[in-house]
């Protein structure tokens, strides 16, 4: 059905997105006033290396930052877990895992936790960067503060980062396996097994 | 004493049953498992895959109609047998595989599946080991058949070993020995109403051992569902699920073993119309189970606290209701479509023991579409969705919850396509989406929004002889706003845009040529930039690249491409602004980065392909500032190998091989993968 001449529709078009969708975008979607700050601000590093987005993970783990999280993963982000884990938690469907979750369970571990301590290179085992994608494989150590306990983590991991636009992300984190505590000698588990309280415990789901 | 194979399947059927019904039965899986027909049922289970089930029944089928055949028609219609190997040496792992699968068609079109699957892995950069073992019998009747049956008895074994970097070994054994039997019936017509009823019963016994600590199963289920479709009218549809299972046994944690049950059941109900230009429906769908099993003590957020604890392991009894409703409906009259769609889900999980404590969730989502053609030239679209949910819990022993935390979404977007010319479109899309975390009684400090728009402006053209050419543009602005006062220090506005052309020239038959040149870059404004104790600087980060690719043919067997790929960066913080508002910039780092690549593959038989690629790249970076430096590294890669694929006319036979010697240089290149082969080989034989 034709409704106007070719070219005119163009013009029409042009002139509604202009008058109609983009001020629109101004009362629907507007974000709400902040705080002005008291605290001072969190130094991230400009994304501009995948060691800076390592390290701007670090800083999100240590300042309970899901914002400054959310900013270095990538769309297609996954997660999989070592052989633990994945024995522990059974039920998890770790294929699903994707940014959604990943953001979902940050958001929920920052939220629910004293403090963290982060070190996610506190050996450097591997680190190549190829064009467009990067491989770090590191052993990360992390220290959790809650209900009055510390609880550590210490993992060998695979980071998988791409270069999105000028910045680089975070694509896949890959728990291989659970690290021995340097100083007690005592095996500790990967971060893999906070995922897994989290799913199993209702977290990440449709509703939640 | 001899028994006829039909005896002996009943036999095994009947054992099954009693099996699953004196251990009570069944788990919280979901309603849609038990639709899936015997023979998936059987694939997952390890057993034959459904296309190779479906290629021996075809042969069984025109088998038994062969008219030819003197004496009858055989038991034994059809017996395939396939074998499989295969040996792959990769950078990261070694793997051995090794198959056998045999399956048998019956006389009454039934399907006997044996299955033997090995494998091994070994992990060249870690230590690692995995070694599995599966096999499988199944059994399942003439799939045609309204009166459907199928039997599998599976074991899969697997042991994954991982030694970490200060030699402690972890070893994970686990050893599940599977009993399966289905019943269906399909399209079963009582009562003015069609029917399709499941049964199924399963016995698992599980044998495992993780960090030195027993996880033992043994568990008996019993499943069903029951599927009713009435018609109502000429255009109305009303549909009735009801799923009910229970399971039962006991499952051993450490050194203590406890009996295990779960119950539970879904009752799914809908009403479906399609009436002239309206279409749609509606379904409400209620779920609830109750599980009791061993498990670990557990914190408030769900992670294994045993230190100090009296109980280190409890018996946990976890349940779960849930209800989503869900209205569907699309109206299409003079060229127009309007679909909307709304859905509200609500579910309340709790655990006894865990310090998880209860927590309940809802969740309202409605989602609006419009599309048309306003003209044979144009086509537009707009959609519009928008989320609302929260999750509030109460943690075992408090008095209160926590407050719901609560996440809003809505999105708009628009799609136009135009036909500006011959071959040539012209696609504008718009977005905006509006995203809100809000913390009830502040019991966090994680309030943000965040607002993206993007402006995505694209056409492309193709020439009668092949040559395409492209351009696109994208703008988008980006706000990342947190509400509270500890987090808004770091809120920014991000202006980003980018332009990029390209094309496609295939210059001669011989020769393609294809280049593509991209330019990008982003402003990032920071809110309380210049605020008393924020060190936020303003910045722009700058990026270019140009690819080349050049594609020789030779000759018919032998294909020369040629790759450049050039990319430049930079980025850069505000320095000051003057008195008219311009902005000036100081640059931090400057990046370029070259790389060439060329690659070779012959065929000099139709079964044989040799290859070769090198590549060589350049990285030259300096950084400005108090201290000015540059830094400037080179590496490649040089690859040759071959490849061959060697099949028979009905590829009953394959044999597929391949080895690659792979040299590599530069910073991030380690002894493991500086000098490896890459090689793979694989049999499969099918008779």
């Amino acid at each position: 059905m034709t409704l106007y001449r070719r070219g005119s529709f163009l013009a029409i078009m042009i002139t509604s997105l202009t008058l109609g969708l983009v001020p629109m975008s101004g009362c629907l979607f507007e974000p709400r006033d902040a705080e002005p700050p008291t605290g001072g601000s969190i130094t991230y590093l400009d994304q501009s290396s995948p060691g800076n987005v390592l390290a701007n993970l670090e800083t999100a783990f240590q300042n309970r930052d899901a914002a400054g999280y959310d900013r270095q993963i990538a769309a297609e982000f996954s997660y999989e877990p070592d052989a633990d884990t994945e024995a522990s938690y059974p039920d998890v469907d770790w294929e699903a895992w994707n940014r959604e979750t990943e953001i979902a369970f940050i958001q929920s571990f920052f939220n629910n936790v004293d403090g963290i301590a982060a070190d996610l290179n506190a050996v450097e085992i591997q680190e190549g960067v190829e064009g467009t994608t990067a491989e770090f494989i590191e052993i990360y150590a992390v220290t959790v503060t809650e209900s009055g306990g510390a609880v550590p983590y210490r993992a060998r991991a695979t980071f998988n980062f791409r270069l999105d636009g000028t910045f680089w992300v975070l694509t896949r984190w890959f728990d291989e396996q659970g690290e021995t505590d340097p100083g007690t000698q005592t095996s500790l588990p990967t971060l893999g097994q906070r995922r897994g309280a989290f799913a199993a415990s209702g977290g990440g789901k449709a509703s939640g | 004493m001899r028994c006829r194979p039909g005896q002996v399947i009943a036999a095994a059927l009947a054992l099954c049953w009693l099996l699953a019904a004196a251990g009570g039965a069944a788990q919280e899986a979901s309603e849609d498992t038990t639709g899936t027909a015997a023979a998936d049922s059987a694939a997952a289970d390890g057993g034959p895959a459904l296309s190779e089930l479906q290629r021996l029944l075809a042969e069984a089928r025109a088998a038994a109609a062969d008219t030819t055949l003197t004496g009858g028609t055989p038991y034994l219609l059809r017996w395939q047998r396939s074998t499989k190997a295969s040996v792959r040496a990769q950078m990261q792992k070694v793997d051995w595989q090794g198959g056998l699968t045999n399956n048998f068609a019956l006389r009454d079109m039934s399907t006997v599946g044996l299955s033997l699957e090995t494998a091994h892995e070994d992990y060249r950069s870690q230590e690692k080991l995995v070694d599995r073992r599966n096999g499988s019998l199944t059994y399942a009747t003439d799939p045609q058949r309204s009166l459907l049956g199928s039997l599998s008895l599976a074991q899969n074994w697997s042991r994954d070993e991982v030694t970490n970097s200060t030699g402690l070994t972890n070893a994970n054994e686990r050893d599940v020995r599977t009993a399966n039997a289905l019943v269906q019936r399909r399209d079963l017509g009582l009562l003015g109403a069609l029917h399709n009823l499941d049964v199924r019963g399963t016995f698992t016994e599980q044998r495992a051992e993780q960090i030195g600590m027993r996880n033992d199963i043994s568990e008996g289920q019993l499943d069903g569902a029951l599927r009713t479709k009435v018609a109502a009218g000429d255009w109305l549809v009303v549909q009735t699920g009801l799923y009910g299972a229970t399971q039962s046994g006991e499952r051993s944690l450490g050194l203590q073993t406890n009996p295990s049950s779960t119950s539970g059941d879904t009752l799914r109900a809908g009403a479906y119309f399609d009436r002239g230009f309206w279409r749609g429906g509606f379904t409400v769908t209620s779920s609830n189970f109750d599980k009791r099993y061993l498990d670990y003590k557990r914190n408030a957020n769900g992670i294994v606290d045993t230190i100090g604890a009296v109980e280190k392991i409890v018996q946990e009894l976890e349940s779960d209701d849930a209800v989503t409703l869900a209205w569907d409906n699309v109206v299409r009259v003079w060229g127009l479509s309007f679909g909307a769609k709304l859905a509200r889900d609500m579910s309340q999980n709790g655990f006894r023991a865990s310090g998880v404590g209860t927590r309940e969730r809802h969740q309202d989502r409605a989602a609006f579409d419009l599309g048309f053609r306003p003209t044979r030239l144009d086509s537009v679209q707009f959609q519009y969705t928008y989320l609302w949910k929260w999750d509030d819990q109460r943690f075992k022993g408090a008095t209160n919850s926590r407050g719901r935390q609560i996440s809003q979404s809505r999105d708009f977007k628009f799609n136009w396509v135009h036909d500006l010319f011959r071959r040539t479109d012209l696609r504008l899309s718009f977005a905006t989406g509006l995203s809100q975390e809000i913390a009830e009684r502040m019991f966090n400090q994680n309030d943000r929004d965040r607002l993206e728009t993007s402006l995505n402006l694209k056409t492309d053209t193709t020439f009668d002889n092949g040559f395409k050419v492209s351009l696109a543009f994208d703008a988008r602005h980006l706000e990342d706003i947190s509400i509270r006062r500890e987090r808004s220090a770091n809120n920014s506005l991000k202006d980003t845009y980018e332009v990029s052309p390209g094309y496609a020239w295939p210059v001669a038959p011989w020769l393609d040529v294809a280049q593509s040149f991209r330019v990008w870059i982003q402003f990032s404004d920071y809110v309380y930039s210049g605020f008393e104790g924020i060190d936020k600087l303003d910045d722009y980060n700058k990026r270019g690249n140009l690819n080349t690719r050049v594609s020789i043919k030779v000759s018919s067997r032998l294909r020369v491409t040629l790759r450049h790929d050039f990319d430049v960066k930079s980025n850069a913080k505000k320095s000051r602004s003057d008195a008219a508002g311009r902005s000036f910039y100081s640059r931090e780092q400057t990046q370029d980065n070259s790389k060439v690549d060329v690659s070779l593959t012959y065929k000099p038989t139709p079964w044989l392909t040799l290859d070769g690629t090198t590549y060589q790249s350049r990285d030259f970076k300096q950084t400005f500032g108090a201290r000015e430096t540059e830094t400037e590294r080179f590496s490649g890669q040089v690859s040759v190998g071959g490849q061959i694929e060697l099949a028979n006319k009905d590829r009953s036979r394959t044999l597929k091989a391949g080895v690659h010697r792979f040299f590599a240089h530069g910073p991030s290149v380690q002894a493991y993968n500086s000098e490896y082969w890459d090689a793979d080989i694989q049999v499969n034989w099918r008779f």
